[in-house]
């Protein structure tokens, strides 16, 4: 069973997504900061983490430079953010990222599924 | 009249015994003469005297011719000698003799001669006697008229003397009054002349008369400065300097050689002798406080007797040339004067102008105006009829220290500066200076500065909450999305479906607010009113909910070039504008249609419309008829500077108790030309 991590200091957000991928058979981890973020992360080594840009204390990419490169690079991480136009696809990526969603998402659904695919 | 006195004398030809014989008181002198020779003898003599009254001729046939020729001789020389013929018998031949050839007065016989000779002689006598009286008389009246032909000879002498005289003295009169005719004349012609050219033509022409005089030369010196010298070159001044100093002298008179020497160097050609007439400059003197010199020069070839009417004709004429000279020079420094402020104040970027307190433009600059009609500042300057609002001119003139206030010309702001002019003695303030400072761009960069700070700070802020809003909402849309295929229950379902709607409502408001606050650096690009409308319409809900709302929206796929963003705040500023304008619920309505290359956008109101006297400042920057934190005065003015930015037009197209609206004109694009550009941009 896959494991996914979501790092977002909103609740809803973090309870939509975990609902979203228990409902594809898989295990979901919330974290509500980049601290704990980073402790479930080393703890659970899950296979996909969703990682949001701006929270208090550590900030995503802030997750992303604190955690060990073979960590990092073993997992699937999707930068989200409420500021779409400070991030993109490649900014994210060139912070270690494999993928960017913005929000709000229009359809949570279609999130997961793209999700998964470019995990297998 | 002694005459009279003198005995008359009978000449008695031939012997007469009872004639008296000389007695003194006889009335008679008897004289007998021996013939007729001795009696003309005694004619001859007593012609003068005419002392002869009478002859008496005794006559016989012997002596008859000779009687007879006496006679006749006595009758010739003098007719007023009684002559009588005696003879011894009278006959007829013998009377026709003493008749015709003697001419004889009497002719008598001896005998009747002798009884009538006292009778006879009484008659000469009285005959004598008048006939003296009469040549008396005649000789005095001759004598007297004589005399007064005498006297009214000197009469005639001294009348013709005296009408001498006085034609004379009026000769001189006459001269002397044209003389003083001609001197005022003269002062006249000075007090018209405005230049020095004129001036020493005038003096050449009022010498003519001397000969041997040359052209005036004038020559002054004020000051310390050079010396400057004006001759007459034909009908042409000559103006010239010299640096080393100029003998001036004190009185008027023929000078040194030092004169003509100077003279000579000066104008490279001999000179004669020179005559020196000294001017006084009094104003001059007075008014530069210094020292000031000047002469007039002439060369002159005039003798001696010439020379003294020349001079008192010049001594007549000096002090008026001198007050000309002293004018003209006063009247130069202050042209010169005037026309260095002049220039200093053309100098000036800014419009200047010296107003009274009636508004009256007494003098500007040309920046402010190159008409020279005076008229009021508000005319001639801003083109209209009433003073400028906001104009400091009568604060100024009240107060009597500096103002200062904006007034609006068209779309310029300036900042106006009004100086009060003091005049010494005067109590009150009359004139001012004006100085326009042409404050638009500092105005347009102050509202452009403000109202991008400000939108950079609504920006920042609705980024902010945007974020916060984002969160929760990308949170409950995805729950319910989640939630809706996790449950059977339909009606739970249907209730999801609703939050999840709602939540989509909400970020596309905030993503439309990010659009609206956030001065995005997009370019222009083709828009629809529709798709704006539709953009902003979220945002204007609470404005708009106490209305009913018409929207016709006939401009379809009319596109124009405009950046959204921007065309949203327009439409935001005249929907929200027109709903504030309706103060009980009324009815908004919005439409749109295409003009030919025009897309029309019509917002109109039912509110109480919008006052004559402020529809005109409706555009101005800081105009606002809200309360205050109701609006700050900016929406209109920045619209409009939108609009007019993409090409396009807003006016106030219809204002009354009814309602008011507001249009604005946008060019139409070709569509064809820009659809890739739209189809790129959408995906």
């Amino acid at each position: 069973m896959k494991k996914v991590l979501i790092i977002d200091d909103e609740p809803l957000v973090r309870r939509s997504l975990k609902r979203a991928f228990e409902s594809q058979n898989m295990q979901a981890f919330e974290a509500i900061d980049g601290k704990t973020g980073l402790e479930t992360w080393r703890k659970e080594l899950p296979d996909i983490v969703f990682l949001d840009v701006l929270m208090p204390g550590l900030s995503g990419p802030e997750v992303l430079q604190e955690l060990p490169t073979e960590i990092r690079e073993a997992t699937f991480i999707v930068l989200i953010s409420a500021y779409s136009g400070s991030y993109d696809l490649e900014s994210a990526k060139s912070l270690g990222a494999n993928y960017f969603f913005p929000k709000p998402f229009e359809d949570i659904f279609a999130i997961v599924r793209e999700t998964l695919k470019m995990v297998k | 009249m002694k005459e009279l006195v003198t005995q008359p004398r009978i000449l008695v030809l031939g012997k007469f015994e009872y004639l008296p014989k000389g007695s003194e008181e006889d009335p008679f002198i008897f004289t007998e003469v021996e013939n007729s020779q001795a009696a003309l003898r005694l004619l001859s003599e007593s012609k003068t005297t005419r002392s002869i009254a009478g002859l008496i001729c005794l006559s016989n046939p012997q002596v008859m011719p000779e009687v007879i020729q006496l006679l006749a001789t006595f009758e010739l020389e003098s007719r007023s000698i009684i002559r009588i013929m005696v003879v011894e018998k009278l006959s007829l031949e013998v009377l026709q003799l003493a008749t015709n050839e003697a001419h004889a007065n009497y002719c008598l016989s001896t005998d009747e001669f002798e009884s009538r000779w006292r009778e006879i002689l009484q008659n000469i006598l009285l005959k004598f006697k008048r006939d003296t009286m009469r040549a008396q008389l005649l000789k005095e009246s001759t004598q007297q008229l004589r005399e007064l032909e005498t006297l009214n000879q000197n009469l005639e002498e001294m009348v013709q003397e005296r009408t001498q005289h006085i034609e004379a003295s009026k000769e001189e009169e006459d001269e002397k009054l044209t003389k003083g005719r001609n001197l005022i004349k003269f002062i006249k012609e000075l007090a018209q002349v405005l230049d020095f050219e004129t001036l020493l033509q005038l003096v050449r022409k009022d010498l003519r008369k001397f000969h041997r005089v040359s052209e005036p030369i004038l020559v002054y010196q004020v000051k310390q400065e050079s010396i400057q010298f004006i001759s007459m070159n034909g009908s042409q001044a000559n103006y010239s300097v010299r640096k080393d100093a100029f003998p001036f002298q004190v009185s008027a008179g023929f000078v040194l050689s030092e004169v003509s020497q100077y003279l000579a160097n000066h104008f490279a050609r001999p000179f004669g002798k020179i005559f020196y007439l000294p001017l006084d400059l009094k104003f001059v003197r007075k008014n530069s406080f210094s020292w000031a010199s000047a002469a007039l020069l002439w060369e002159v070839g005039i003798n001696e007797t010439e020379m003294g009417s020349f001079k008192s004709f010049l001594f007549e004429r000096v002090e008026s040339i001198a007050i000309t000279v002293d004018r003209l020079m006063l009247e130069n420094d202050l042209v010169q004067f005037s026309y260095r402020w002049e220039k200093t104040f053309d100098g000036f970027r800014d419009p200047i102008a010296i107003v009274d307190y009636e508004y009256e433009v007494l003098r500007s600059n040309k920046k402010f105006s190159d008409r020279l009609d005076h008229r009021k500042c508000y005319q001639k300057f801003a083109q209209r009829s009433h003073p400028c609002e906001g104009c400091p001119v009568p604060k100024a003139v009240a107060s009597g220290a500096p103002q200062s206030g904006n007034i609006l010309i068209g779309q310029k702001v300036f900042e106006v500066h009004s100086y009060p002019i003091v005049v010494e003695n005067s109590q009150r303030i009359t004139n001012v200076v004006n100085q326009y400072v042409d404050v638009t761009q500092n105005r347009d960069l102050y509202l452009r500065m403000l109202q991008s700070e400000k939108i950079g700070a609504i920006g920042l802020l609705a980024g902010h909450i945007a974020h916060e809003l984002n969160n929760p909402l990308t949170g409950i849309r995805s729950l319910a999305q989640v939630l809706q295929i996790s449950t059977e229950n339909k009606a739970l379902k249907e209730d999801l479906k609703e939050i999840e709607k709602a939540t989509e409502r909400s970020q596309r408001i905030i993503k439309n607010l990010l659009d609206f606050a956030t001065e995005s650096q997009s370019e222009s690009r083709p828009v629809t009113w529709e798709n704006i409308i539709e953009k902003t319409s979220p945002m204007l809900k609470s404005a708009m909910r106490l209305h009913r709302q018409n929207f016709h929206l006939n401009s379809g796929e009319a596109y124009f070039l405009a950046e959204p963003s921007l065309m949203q705040q327009v439409f935001f500023n005249l929907v929200n504008n027109a709903c504030q304008a309706m103060k009980s619920p009324g009815t908004l309505t919005v439409e749109s249609m295409v003009e030919g290359s025009e897309i029309i956008l019509k917002i109109q109101d039912t509110g109480t419309g919008i006052p004559d006297e402020i529809q005109r400042k409706i555009f101005e920057p800081f105009f606002t008829t809200k309360k205050e934190g109701l609006g700050t005065g900016l929406g209109l003015s920045l619209s409009q500077k939108i609009v007019e930015n993409f090409g396009g037009k807003v006016a106030l197209v219809q204002s009354s108790n009814q309602g008011t609206v507001f249009e604005i004109r946008m060019t139409k694009i070709d569509r064809s030309a820009t659809d890739a550009v739209i189809s790129g941009k959408e995906k």
